[in-house]
């Protein structure tokens, strides 16, 4: 029984150990990417909105693990204010900015878009067009929209009717 | 890792199998609003393992399931399997070798959902797992849902973090170090237990250890029961072990056996081996041989071909030989026939070139004449186009005085109509102004009546308001007499009633006498009181009354037995007393006075009045009464003898005849019945004046209200008719001004029409005096455009002809010209053939001379080929000794090949043999090494049984 015990404690340092040294690489790893994102963002807002400046923040710098990640955005001609407060294609764009600086940082296989350019006016869905044809280049991209413009970007369009009521079917048409 | 292939079925507005083959690049999902677009998404999401049936826009995880529509019927399960290719990129874990892997969850109406990757089902972990650092996943910053863009930043840092974390690949680490906090904690929990089992092991070692000694006892003996056993067993072994040997040795032989029979194996193995060694070297030489032989035939053929090839050319060259003659042949024909032709063509050209120059002098000349007559021509259009010019003008000028002749005409005209209008309108506008003038001056008459009327009636309404004034003010006067004379009447008479009533009810008498003459009230036997039937007058009144007393209320009755009658009446009711007087009184009176008593008194009797039925009461009652004006001077009356009667004053004091003297002030009696009777008479007189008066009065007042009444009206009316008036003169008066002014402005437009007319006349005669001017010009113009007619048909005439003698010459110059340039063109063409004819023939020559090159290189060429087709030949008969002898060789070989597999074959098979009787040895070697390995077996199972039992 003595033995067992030992045993038990000998796996629960081991289970410590592997959590410290987990907590390790989550630690670095994050580091890493936090910054590296950053600098994706710092970038990518700077190209969304001319003469802006975005960047991200952690909340908590001490705690790597457990810190909260802020968005510190100061667009052209305004006060720096929470991004709450910004009007909704000003949304969107903000958060077209982070999502394109992660997939800049780390590309995803695939990238699903539903009606992200709904809130955006002709010049930033044009924007929104240069951001997703470089991204295509990486991930590919299914996305829905209903904005013409948007929809010449890309390769392959799906349809889908309602020819019956309630069923939907899909015509799709290569571009290519 | 790519996203191939979608296939939805029964999920949501999917209810058919769709399938959506993704492509590279950007893939677009439009669509109308409503129609399922974002269910794709929805899709995908599920398929990676999404949970939150809120993110699905469910209730619940069956909502997904296609529900039913109005047309289509519901089903009952939904499915979605999602096709992923590597593209390049391995995939993660297990799958990396996979080039593809499908993922598919399955839904079933009220059942948990099933998961499989590849078609295996697996749990929802490995699905998590699968997409853990890929970045993909049903809730990662690589799916952005409907309307989640703007809440991505809006999100809580803590939850924007696992954007970053799933970017750094942190997410599989953190699930990691989850399970592993997971084990820890178990890892607690189960070290706690085992303390707690500890604790309680320790408390019950002690039971344990006396159980423990019982135990050793046990274990002694035991031993003992086990070292007899034992040696029972070593008996038993030792027989066993004897066997054993016994069997060892009979193996030993046949491994000896086996051993020599190996060894012969080996050494016929050996010997086979050499044998198939010596086969293959002759196998070797052989093929080596083959190949000779195949290349000696190889080349045979090859000389054989090239022997072919080589006389085929000869042919050939011999052909193309005499081709090529045939053809030199026919081009020197060409040439000699090409020569003739040339020289020919020289001389017509020549023919041509002097027809040419006669042609172009001809021309020359024709053309000289044209230009003359050219010029003639330009002359002649010049004066023309002058005249022309001058015709122009003169028409111009023409159309001018024309056009202004007929604006002219319209002008009078116009004029004329003027004029007439404007007469028109002076003689309406005159006429106008005679009418107003007429209505004008019988307005102003009107006026005038009107205005003296009303001063008229202004005088009689304040005359009329006078006398209405006056009236009233009677009317008032009067109505305060009527008032008077009223309250004066009103008073009187109710003074009259309340006496009347007095008297009727006769209150004053006493209640015997009421009563009689009330119940006895016969006309025929009483006639009232004596006071009824006597008048005095009023300053005799007092006197009176103090003389008669109380026999003023002596009842008159017709006779004594009235009298009786009524006294007896009395008596019998017990009513009082009374006195009644009968009408025929006892006349015993006698005058005791005598005229001197009559100097200073005179007698009541004269100054009442009665009735003519009553005369002889009064006469008894007043027979012997004086009036004297005063007391003293009754008393001195009385002094005198003689005198019997009562003496009284005015004033009621009387003297009896005794002397007695009653006087004083007040009334002799209570009630004087003789002042209410006087003042009866009185008032009834009074009210009767009074009411005559007052309707006299009420008389007078109806007439002065009637009065009154009649001029209110007749005012009103004088009102209302200076009122109506008033209006009248108003109307007039605007009328009047109205009038005035149109008369006014009448006059004005008379005048302007008037200065109308004066201009419009003074601008006709000019208009006339101009017309005569312009038709004077237009006959000058007319004669002028005549003449210049006359000129331009002359000069027409002129260039007609000009023009055609032009175009005659023309026409023959024309000619000639074409038949120049066909010249020309001939002569030309003609040039050209002789150039290319002259070219045919430097061709044809260089032709020529190739042809004959070719024939001698053909010549050189078969030669060439003959003596190589010798030489081969020659060649060819070497080779196919060669070959005859190789053959030769090759069957000897083949035979002795043949002859060597056969006794290989026999040395395999004795090898077999061997081969099998070893096997067979070495069977029966082992089967008495299993039998002696089973022997020592039983006899270590007998040994441990005894060990053990002990």
């Amino acid at each position: 029984m003595t033995t067992q015990l030992a045993d038990l404690n000998e796996s629960l340092s081991s289970l410590q150990r592997t959590i410290t040294r987990i907590n390790k690489i989550s630690r670095e790893r994050f580091a890493e990417t936090f910054a590296a994102v950053n600098e994706c963002f710092k970038d990518v807002f700077a190209k969304i909105f001319p003469g802006g400046r975005g960047r991200l923040l952690l909340t908590d710098e001490n705690d790597l693990l457990e810190t909260g990640v802020d968005i510190d955005i100061q667009i052209p001609g305004k006060k720096a204010q929470s991004v709450s407060l910004l009007s909704g294609g000003e949304k969107s764009l903000a958060a077209i900015a982070l999502i394109f600086s992660i997939l800049m940082y780390r590309p995803t296989p695939f990238l699903i878009l539903d009606e992200v350019d709904a809130a955006l006016d002709d010049a930033n869905t044009n924007l929104f067009n240069r951001l997703i044809k470089g991204v295509a280049g990486q991930s590919q991209v299914i996305m829905i929209t209903h904005n013409k413009s948007t929809m010449e970007v890309a390769d392959t369009l799906f349809g889908v009717t309602m020819q019956k009521q309630g069923i939907s079917s899909l015509v799709s048409v290569n571009l290519n | 890792m790519k996203l191939k292939r979608l296939e939805i079925s029964g999920f949501k507005s999917f209810r058919d199998k769709t399938v959506i083959d993704f492509s590279q690049g950007v893939n677009a999902i439009v669509g109308p609003n409503g129609c399922g677009k974002s269910n794709v998404v929805d899709a995908i999401r599920w398929v990676m393992g999404e949970q939150r049936v809120k993110a699905l826009r469910g209730k619940k995880m069956d909502d997904v399931i296609f529900n039913g529509s109005e047309d289509a019927a519901p089903v009952s399960m939904a499915e979605v399997v999602m096709t992923l290719s590597s593209g390049g990129s391995s995939f993660p874990g297990v799958y990396g070798e996979l080039t593809e892997v499908s993922i598919s969850r399955r839904a079933i109406l009220d059942d948990e959902s099933e998961y499989c990757i590849n078609r295996v089902p697996c749990r929802l972990l490995d699905i998590k797992e699968f997409f853990m650092g890929t970045g993909v996943g049903a809730r990662t910053y690589s799916l952005v849902e409907q309307g989640s863009v703007a809440t991505m930043v809006e999100a809580k840092p803590e939850d924007r973090r696992l954007f970053i974390e799933d970017a750094a690949g942190v997410s599989k680490y953190k699930s990691r170090k989850d399970a592993a906090v997971r084990k820890m904690e178990a890892t607690r929990q189960n070290i706690l237990r085992l303390n707690d089992i500890h604790k309680e092991v320790k408390s019950q070692l002690n039971a344990i250890a006396r159980q423990a000694k019982k135990a050793e006892q046990y274990k002694e003996i035991k031993l003992r029961i086990k070292d007899t056993e034992l040696i029972l067993a070593k008996q038993d072994f030792a027989k066993l072990a004897d066997k054993s040997d016994a069997l060892q040795e009979s193996r030993a032989h046949f491994t000896g056996q086996s051993e020599s029979i190996r060894a012969q194996l080996e050494a016929k193995e050996s010997a086979l081996e050499e044998m198939k060694a010596k086969l293959m070297e002759n196998d070797e030489q052989i093929s080596r041989r083959q190949t000779e032989l195949y290349e000696i035939k190889n080349s045979i053929t090859i000389k054989e071909k090239n022997i072919e090839f080589s006389r085929r050319r000869i042919t050939e060259a011999t052909e193309r030989k005499q081709k090529n003659q045939s053809e030199i042949d026919l081009m020197e024909h060409k040439k000699s026939s090409l020569a003739f032709e040339m020289d020919n063509l020289q001389k017509k050209a020549e023919e041509a070139m002097n027809r040419m120059t006669q042609l172009q002098n001809e021309l020359d000349t024709g053309q000289k004449e044209v230009e003359g007559l050219l010029e003639n021509d330009r002359e002649i259009n010049s004066r023309l186009e002058e005249h022309k010019i001058r015709y122009i003008d003169v028409m111009q000028d023409l159309a001018k005085f024309n056009n202004i002749i007929t604006t002219l005409n319209k002008n009078l005209e116009d004029f004329k109509k003027r004029e007439e209008r404007e007469n028109r309108e002076i003689e309406q506008d005159k006429n106008r102004f005679d009418e107003l003038t007429v209505k004008l001056q019988s307005l102003s008459t009107v006026l005038a009546a009107e205005e003296e009327e009303i001063r008229k009636l202004t005088g009689q309404k304040e005359v009329i308001a006078d006398e209405l004034q006056k009236a009233r003010s009677d009317l008032q006067v009067l109505e305060e007499r009527i008032m008077q004379t009223k309250e004066e009447a009103g008073g009187k008479s109710s003074r009259l009633q309340s006496l009347g009533e007095f008297q009727a009810a006769f209150k004053w008498s006493s209640d015997g006498v009421k009563k009689v003459i009330e119940t006895q009230g016969d006309q025929d036997r009483f006639y009232g009181v004596v006071a009824d039937h006597i008048n005095v007058p009023r300053e005799y009144e007092s006197a009176v009354e103090a003389v008669l007393g109380d026999k003023l209320q002596y009842v008159v009755v017709k006779s004594q037995e009235e009298g009786l009658r009524a006294i007896d009446y009395l008596k019998n009711y017990q009513l009082g007393r009374g006195s009644f007087v009968p009408v025929e009184l006892r006349g015993n009176h006698a005058e005791t006075y005598s005229a001197e008593h009559l100097e200073e008194a005179e007698p009541l009797r004269n100054k009442v009045v009665v009735q003519e039925e009553f005369q002889q009461i009064a006469d008894c009652l007043l027979g012997d009464v004086l009036l004297t004006p005063s007391i003293t001077t009754g008393i001195n009356l009385w002094k005198k003898n003689g005198f019997r009667g009562t003496l009284v004053t005015p004033e009621g004091d009387t003297i009896s005849p005794n002397g007695v003297l009653t006087g004083g002030s007040g009334a002799a009696v209570e009630k004087s019945l003789l002042a209410t009777k006087r003042e009866i008479a009185e008032l009834e007189t009074d009210v009767r004046r009074l009411s005559k008066e007052l309707d006299d009065q009420i008389q007078e007042k109806k007439k002065l209200v009637s009065s009154i009444a009649s001029w209110d009206e007749e005012l009103t009316e004088l009102k209302n008719r200076t009122h109506r008036l008033d209006i009248d003169i108003n109307g007039r008066k605007k009328d009047l001004e109205r009038f005035e002014d149109e008369s006014e402005r009448l006059k004005q437009r008379i005048a302007v029409l008037e200065y109308n007319r004066q201009n419009i006349k003074t601008e006709e005669a000019q208009a006339a005096q101009k017309l005569l001017e312009i038709k004077e010009n237009v006959l000058l113009k007319e004669t002028a455009e005549k003449e210049l007619n006359e000129i331009i048909s002359v000069f027409n005439n002129r260039r007609q002809q000009s023009r055609s003698a032009i175009d005659a010459q023309e026409r023959s110059l024309t000619e000639k010209k074409v038949l120049l340039a066909s010249l020309v063109e001939k002569k030309e063409a003609d040039l050209r053939t002789v150039v290319r004819l002259q070219h045919d023939i430097g061709l044809n020559d260089s032709e020529v001379s190739r042809k004959k090159e070719e024939i001698t290189a053909c010549e050189t060429q078969m030669t060439d080929l003959a003596s190589a087709v010798e030489a081969e030949q020659e060649m060819l008969q070497s080779l196919y000794g060669k070959l005859a002898s190789c053959e030769a060789v090759l069957t000897e070989m083949k035979e002795k090949r043949a002859a060597e597999d056969e006794r290989v074959k026999a040395q395999e098979n004795e090898i077999r043999d061997i081969k099998r009787n070893l096997d067979d040895l070495q069977r029966r070697s082992e089967s008495a090494g299993a039998q002696r390995i089973c022997r020592t077996r039983s006899a270590k199972s007998v040994f441990d049984d005894a060990a053990c039992r002990s």
